[in-house]
């Protein structure tokens, strides 16, 4: 099968490029255990709803097409009481999908909000989200606090920090790893990395073999998958969900993301190409399927942000 | 040519400072030589002052209302072509003008109590830094309430400044009409003020007979008229008081206390009390022992036409030496007038009344009976001089053959 | 009981009273860096809900913010109010907590931070920090004049009666080791003012380290003069205030710690604005030296006695 070189090493692969499961010893099949269909789906709506808010012109907008499979498990994988803190680029579709409706997410407030941040800057109401505070890094703190109440109050339950591997350069992020740590608190700490075969941003230096192997090494349950992967990424948060809730302690995923903004990106580095292709083989995808999963979506935006023929 | 300093000359005999009434040229104007600068309020009359060049005025150094020294510098004039200063006009630096035209500096909460104790700030003393707080209002307003009272004892510390002058408690109500208090009719209660605070005052009145008087005016009546004249029974009581004052010279007196001396008039120079529309002025007829009926009678009416005009001299509105006040035919019974300071004496003359009388023969005849009030200064008239007085005059009233007699 | 034990037991009767109540603090499970933790640490029922932070105080802050959305009440106890200067950005998050979420989430957190000269620590630990805090929108700032009351201050400030929002008490540090007898144990109302002295030809508005100084200064005075204690500097009571000034028109602000652009000169404004009708002298604002200062010079970070007097007498004699 095709490799390049945004395909990350020393991963093991549960979906491959031609979509192909890779059946592991005593891993169990995930086309009995997934909904992979409710999981394609929630994929391509989230995909939708990211291309819906980069055409509405928003300032400072970074897209998040290439990193659904992370957004898509968190919502399907937490219980809806249990918290998730993320950034301004994963709360859209976070928010959508659970159960805001897609035009209350594009507006980013609802009507009469007192902070009209940008879409996913405000918490939205009822969904259990945490607010995306101006400080950088600031709500991983946050996340831990909640964590640390839900130990106190035996919950069995956990709360999800999703962030980019950039934030785990700042202070805060070392500092709520020592306290998840010391404090064995059920928090699941969602790192999205990136490859840069082009260019390395200065922060990569620090980041060692990975964010990963630098969070075993100060105590913590990690794992490291293909975030192209969809399969690989869900087991993963299921597999550091159930150990947060079941009292072991703070627990790192860290998803290789491609970002799909990069022209010379393969298709199968993109999730739901590489889950489209499994279903395809599997006869379970048919192009009106596809157009109907989208047309779901859009029918649900204002007329004015569909795009233009 | 420069800058010439324009200076408050000398505007009469012992004036010391003038009130600006009005600017006649604004700063940038021309101005030529003997042309009038500005009109100057003094205790005696407005005048218009003339400036000594020919030129342009750059500066206005006083404002309207502003009481200025003889001597100080009220502008600047230079020569023709000058550009006026655009900077503020400088404040007036002598000390006499700063309780007119300088802005009371008073802190809010004592603009406030004033405000609402209908208290005037620019009546009220200020401290040795020119400042009013709240206590110096609350203090005027208790004296105004107990003028009986003695101050409050000042604190322990720190030490409370001297008690203010008692100012009075004004209350304005509603439909009272205001009238500014200021020029001339500030200038007639500075006067009376001082008068009356000053010279001891003593009235005495006496009832005339002036039957005989007024026969004989009614018969010169007609007479003067035909020389144009319009004879009142003033120029006899003029007559009779001149006669009088020769015989009590103190009564035609003036009293230097700070020299330590009585001055005795030469002159006899009445002052002939006059309403105008200013308020009351006094101008004077000079000499007035060397005038005849007829000519007193032509003096009075031509100054007191002159001085309703606002027309008055300086020379004719000054130097009186005794003055003689009348209401004519609203003159009343008696009075009590108020010296025409610093005189030491003032006749008011009253209403001629017909009345009956006991004539000589003890028949009850109509008369024609006039009350005198004479007031007197009694640190320098005593009574029986000053009743001695007024029976001179009344002398020569009852009997008008004796101002035939003792020359015309 | 010096102080800092009083508040040590007060604390511990908070967490006993409710069990939304947690302790966070640098060391707070050894009894913290003054001690204030150590009575909830030795009490076993309590010990579960003392939570050690790392040193860093915006952590210690974001990690309260976290343990209110989920439904707590955390009390901070930070080493030194100086640790706000780090903990800035993430005690203004705390503040917009309410306001990001739509009122759906409140961060009733405590913090109490001892401020000002006492120990002998200088610099940043001779900073007050009022003129910091009080800015800030949806912070509620009260600040201990009164040893006695230290510990009912806090009760009261953890009852959140005001309104759930994130509190700060200023504890001066001169106060915190000295025994005081026995405590206040309710504040009498109204919380945010309280009339120290009655007098009638100035008034003098003081808090925290500054109150000893001023009632110190009035008491050696044969002159009498309102002392107002400002226990709330955030929100502050403008109404309450603006009568107080009102009464006397001659105002001094004793501030603790330089009072340019800070606490004093807001309440400056307010009266030049709200009471201008009443003033009869200059607003004068008497504070400390701007720091930093050395350890045995610390103490001057505070008004003294005698630039309060010269103020009084300046207003009253003006």
């Amino acid at each position: 099968m095709e490799q390049s070189p945004w395909d990350p090493e020393g991963v093991t692969p549960r979906l491959d490029a031609s979509g192909t499961i890779v059946l592991a010893d005593g891993a169990p099949d995930p086309t009995a255990t997934i909904d992979l269909r409710g999981f394609y789906r929630a994929m391509v709506h989230a995909r939708c709803l990211d291309l819906a808010l980069a055409r509405a012109g928003l300032p400072m907008w970074a897209p998040a097409a290439g990193e659904e499979a992370v957004t898509a498990s968190c919502a399907s994988l937490c219980d809806p009481n249990e918290w998730i803190y993320a950034g301004v680029r994963d709360q859209p579709a976070l928010a959508m999908l659970r159960g805001v409706s897609p035009a209350s997410v594009l507006a980013g407030h609802r009507d009469g909000a007192r902070y009209r941040g940008a879409p996913g800057g405000a918490s939205l109401p009822g969904v259990n989200l945490g607010h995306v505070p101006e400080t950088l890094g600031l709500y991983l703190g946050l996340a831990a606090g909640h964590a640390h109440a839900l130990k106190l109050e035996r919950a069995g339950q956990a709360t999800v920090a999703i962030f980019g591997e950039g934030l785990t350069t700042v202070g805060l992020y070392r500092e709520t790893v020592s306290l998840a740590v010391a404090c064995d608190l059920p928090l699941v700490l969602l790192c999205k990395s990136q490859l840069w075969p082009e260019a390395a941003p200065a922060e990569a230096a620090v980041f060692g073999e990975s964010v990963a192997e630098r969070a075993r090494a100060v105590g913590m349950g990690a794992r490291r998958v293909d975030g192209a992967d969809p399969v690989a990424v869900y087991e993963a948060i299921e597999w550091a969900l159930s150990r947060a809730r079941y009292g072991r302690g703070p627990t790192l995923v860290e998803a290789v993301i491609t970002q799909l903004i990069h022209p010379d990106v393969p298709g199968h580095r993109d999730p739901i190409e590489r889950l489209r292709r499994h279903l395809d083989r599997a006869g379970q995808w048919t192009p009106t399927m596809q157009d109907a999963l989208e047309a779901e979506l859009r029918g649900q935006l204002p007329r004015d942000e569909e795009e233009a023929p | 040519m420069s800058l010439i300093e324009f200076k408050l000359p000398e505007i009469g005999e012992g004036v010391v400072e003038g009130e600006i009434v009005a600017w006649l040229k604004r700063p940038g104007e021309a101005i030529a030589a003997n042309e009038a600068l500005v009109e100057v309020m003094t205790d005696k009359a407005t005048i218009e002052v003339p400036s000594p060049l020919s030129g342009v005025v750059l500066e206005l150094r006083a404002e309207v209302g502003d009481i200025c020294a003889v001597g100080q510098v009220i502008a600047a004039l230079g020569p023709a072509g000058a550009a006026p200063r655009t900077e503020p006009a400088a404040t007036p630096v002598s000390s006499a003008t700063s309780e007119a035209g300088a802005q009371v500096l008073a802190t809010p909460a004592a603009r406030a109590l004033a405000r609402e104790s209908g208290i005037d700030l620019a009546a009220l003393p200020v401290d040795a830094r020119g400042r009013i707080t709240k206590s110096d209002v609350i203090a005027a307003r208790e004296r105004a309430a107990a003028p009986a009272k003695t101050p409050p004892a000042p604190v322990a510390a720190p030490p409370a400044r001297a008690p203010a002058p008692p100012a009075r408690q004004v209350v304005v109500r509603e439909g009272d009409e205001e009238l500014p208090f200021r020029g001339m009719r500030r200038r007639i209660a500075e006067g009376l003020t001082r008068s009356y605070t000053t010279a001891v005052h003593y009235t005495y009145v006496e009832q005339i007979n002036v039957t005989k008087l007024v026969r004989l005016r009614d018969e010169a009546k007609a007479l003067a008229a035909e020389q144009g004249v319009a004879l009142s029974y003033l120029p006899f009581i003029i007559k009779a008081v001149v006669h009088g004052l020769r015989k009590f010279p103190i009564v035609n007196a003036e009293l230097d206390e700070a020299g330590a001396r009585i001055l005795i008039k030469r002159r006899y120079s009445i002052g002939v009390a006059t309403a105008t529309e200013q308020g009351l002025l006094v101008p004077v007829v000079h000499d007035a022992d060397r005038l005849s009926i007829l000519d007193l009678a032509r003096e009075v009416a031509r100054l007191s036409e002159a001085t309703r005009a606002g027309k008055a001299t300086r020379d004719e509105l000054t130097g009186s030496t005794f003055t003689v006040s009348s209401l004519g035919l609203i003159g009343g019974v008696m009075a009590t007038p108020i010296i025409n300071y610093p005189e030491v004496g003032i006749l008011g003359v009253h209403a001629i009344r017909k009345t009956p009388v006991v004539d000589e023969h003890d028949n009850i005849v109509i008369g024609h009976l006039m009350n005198l009030s004479v007031s007197l200064d009694h640190r320098v008239v005593d009574g029986f001089e000053g009743a001695q007085f007024l029976q001179e005059v009344r002398r020569y009233l009852e009997d008008p053959n004796m101002l035939l007699l003792a020359g015309i | 009981m010096i102080v800092r034990d009083q508040l040590a037991r007060r604390l511990a009767a908070l967490l006993r009273d409710d069990p939304r109540r947690v302790l966070l603090g640098e060391d707070a499970r050894d009894g913290g860096m003054l001690g204030l933790t150590r009575a909830c640490v030795e009490d076993p029922e309590l010990e579960a809900r003392v939570i050690g932070t790392p040193l860093v105080p915006a952590l210690a802050l974001a990690h309260a913010g976290g343990l209110a959305i989920a439904g707590l009440r955390p009390i901070v106890a930070l080493p030194s109010a100086a640790a706000l200067y780090e903990g800035f950005a993430a005690l203004r998050e705390l503040c917009r907590l309410s306001l990001c979420t739509d009122d759906e989430r409140s961060a009733p957190a405590l913090l109490l931070a001892p401020c000002g000269p006492g120990l002998g620590l200088g610099g940043d630990g001779a900073d007050e920090l009022s003129s910091l805090l009080a800015p800030l929108s949806g912070l509620r700032v009260l600040a201990c004049s009164d040893p006695r009351e230290a510990a009912a201050l806090v009760r009261e400030a953890a009852e959140f009666t005001a309104g759930e929002q994130p509190t700060v008490v200023l504890l001066p540090r001169d106060q915190l080791f000295v025994d005081v007898g026995d405590p206040v144990d309710t504040l009498e109302e109204p919380v945010a003012l309280r009339r120290l002295r009655h007098g009638d030809r100035a008034t003098v508005f003081c808090w925290g380290a500054a109150t000893a100084r001023a009632l110190a200064a009035v008491d050696a005075l044969e002159v009498a003069v309102d002392v107002i204690e400002l226990r709330a500097l955030s929100p502050l009571d403008r109404a309450g205030l603006v009568a107080a000034a009102a009464r006397t028109g001659k105002l001094v602000i004793a501030h603790p710690g330089p009072s340019a652009f800070g606490v004093a000169a807001e309440l400056a404004a307010l009266f030049a604005d709200a009471a201008i009708l009443h003033l009869d002298a200059p607003v004068l604002r008497v504070g400390g030296e701007a720091g930093p200062l050395a350890r045995d010079t610390e103490g001057r970070a505070l008004p003294s006695v005698a630039a309060i007097t010269e103020a009084i007498l300046r207003v009253v004699t003006f």
